[in-house]
């Protein structure tokens, strides 16, 4: 073996061993909360997740109960609005016209077969209000207050397909506290695309949930994803008690 | 209303046909790093590699693929020294930028790049440095939406996509997800992939459940390579 060859293969050991250390000892990168370039965005903050009477309450149900969901994303809409942070909702609507596609994934199908956030059109509010395309009824007085954004509905599961990453960076905004329905889902749909978009990520791991079926919890797979991925992973208390501090 | 139940018999399986001139196999980061014994995170994503049989399952989706003549794209990971001068990463981001994962030294410069562990997987260098295969740049976190993949896809008519590589919850996934968000229809080839164990987690099974749900179809290779060989 010749010198280099040994400094190559000892380097490499030396730095599988670092890895082994590492899993034990994976960073926390954390954020930093500056409220002028921080917002609050809220995924799906929908009667057919968050509602006993939506459409995936008998599968998300146990998760947003568990998770004490409902009323965490009021904490944080609460403590946003007290203390300056933006408010970004990113809702997820289907119009007839979107039941006119050709192919769909699994979930998709399942999604569009059950009339989870159905509206009858993109200029009609038409039974609207109370459907499970609607708020949650506790959130009305956070999201229609006039100064919360409401941006276009995304169209699968991230906001590739609505003006969410434009409307932040319209306000300045590059580091996100991320909350919101559904855990695996769309929350992390979010995570990943504002993360490859160059925003920080703070993802609430009590303020959303997740379905548990036959081959797992959706729950725990984000946990597993939010950790290794985001900047940081937070609970609603230590958001409260952080976004409260900054100021 | 779905229940866990009903889920089972209310979850679909839209399936995938492989269809001749609309279709291709795309691989995500077969790159030493992951897929080689001395690469840098083998003593966590080595078990599931095995396991999964992934090398020897990649090598033969590519065979498959080059035989029926359906074009074939790979997505590097590649990380420049400009890249370690991020102002921020998320927590495996900042642990791949710390051992040096997927390291060249530059944009223009292939100087210590054979055989680091940047470069193909030595077993599956005969099937990706082959004039018809496509790579496209490097991403740069996990997904394409930092390279010209969904650009070339699109310049050779490609709308379906049959995915593998490494590794499954991360670049795989993130792949499945920007892919579908962006109208392809994709199926995933579960047994040609593998991911970590770590503390928190199996992250093959993480991902497992999110293939089922996201994707249009979840193959095996045996099924991919024999829907590939009657297309």
């Amino acid at each position: 073996m010749t010198r280099a060859t040994l400094t190559t293969t000892m380097t490499a050991i030396l730095v599988v061993f670092a890895v082994s250390d590492l899993a034990a000892q994976l960073p926390d990168p954390g954020m930093q909360i500056d409220p002028s370039r921080t917002a609050l965005v809220i995924t799906d903050p929908q009667n057919d997740f968050l509602s006993p009477d939506g459409v995936t309450w008998g599968v998300v149900g146990a998760s947003v109960t568990e998770n004490n969901t409902v009323e965490n994303i009021e904490a944080l809409l609460q403590t946003a609005k007290q203390n300056g942070i933006e408010v970004f909702i990113s809702p997820h609507y289907y119009y007839p016209t979107d039941h006119g596609w050709q192919f769909e994934g699994a979930l998709e199908v399942l999604m569009h077969h059950i009339g989870m956030f159905d509206r009858t059109g993109p200029l009609s509010l038409e039974g609207f209000e109370g459907s499970g395309a609607d708020w949650l009824e506790i959130y009305k007085p956070f999201i229609n207050d006039g100064e919360t954004i409401v941006v276009s509905p995304h169209k699968v599961y991230g906001p590739e397909t609505n003006d969410l990453v434009l409307q932040l960076r319209k306000r300045g905004i590059d580091k996100v506290i991320l909350a919101g329905m559904s855990a695996n889902l769309c929350v992390e749909a979010h995570m990943r695309e504002l993360l490859e978009q160059g925003f920080e990520v703070a993802v609430v791991k009590d303020a959303t949930a997740a379905a548990r079926v036959p081959e797992g919890d959706g729950y725990e797979a984000a946990l597993v994803n939010f950790r290794y991925m985001a900047n940081a992973v937070w609970t609603t208390s230590e958001v409260v008690e952080t976004v409260l501090a900054s100021n | 209303m779905a229940t866990p139940e009903t889920y089972n018999e209310m979850l679909p399986n839209p399936g995938f046909d492989v269809e001749r001139g609309k279709t291709a196999v795309v691989i995500t980061d077969p790159q030493r790093d992951f897929l080689s014994e001395d690469g840098v995170v083998w003593q966590v994503v080595g078990p599931s590699v095995e396991a999964n049989n992934t090398v020897e399952n990649l090598r033969r989706l590519l065979t498959a693929a080059h035989e029926a003549k359906i074009p074939v794209f790979i997505s590097p990971h590649y990380y420049y020294p400009h890249d370690h001068q991020w102002n921020f990463g998320g927590a495996l981001e900042k642990m791949m930028h710390a051992v040096g994962m997927f390291d060249r030294q530059g944009a223009l410069t292939t100087e210590g790049f054979g055989g680091s562990g940047a470069d193909w997987h030595e077993p599956l260098k005969e099937l990706i440095d082959r004039e018809d295969v496509v790579i496209a740049s490097p991403h740069k976190v996990y997904g394409p939406e930092s390279n010209d993949l969904v650009l070339q896809l699109r310049k050779r008519g490609i709308d379906k996509v049959i995915l593998a590589g490494m590794s499954a919850n991360l670049c795989v996934e993130a792949h499945l997800r920007e892919l579908t968000e962006q109208g392809f229809e994709v199926s995933v080839v579960k047994d040609a992939t593998a991911g970590a164990q770590l503390p928190g987690g199996d992250f093959y099974q993480a991902a497992l459940l999110n293939f089922r749900m996201i994707a249009s179809a979840v193959m095996t290779t045996d099924e991919a390579t024999g829907a590939i060989e009657k297309a």
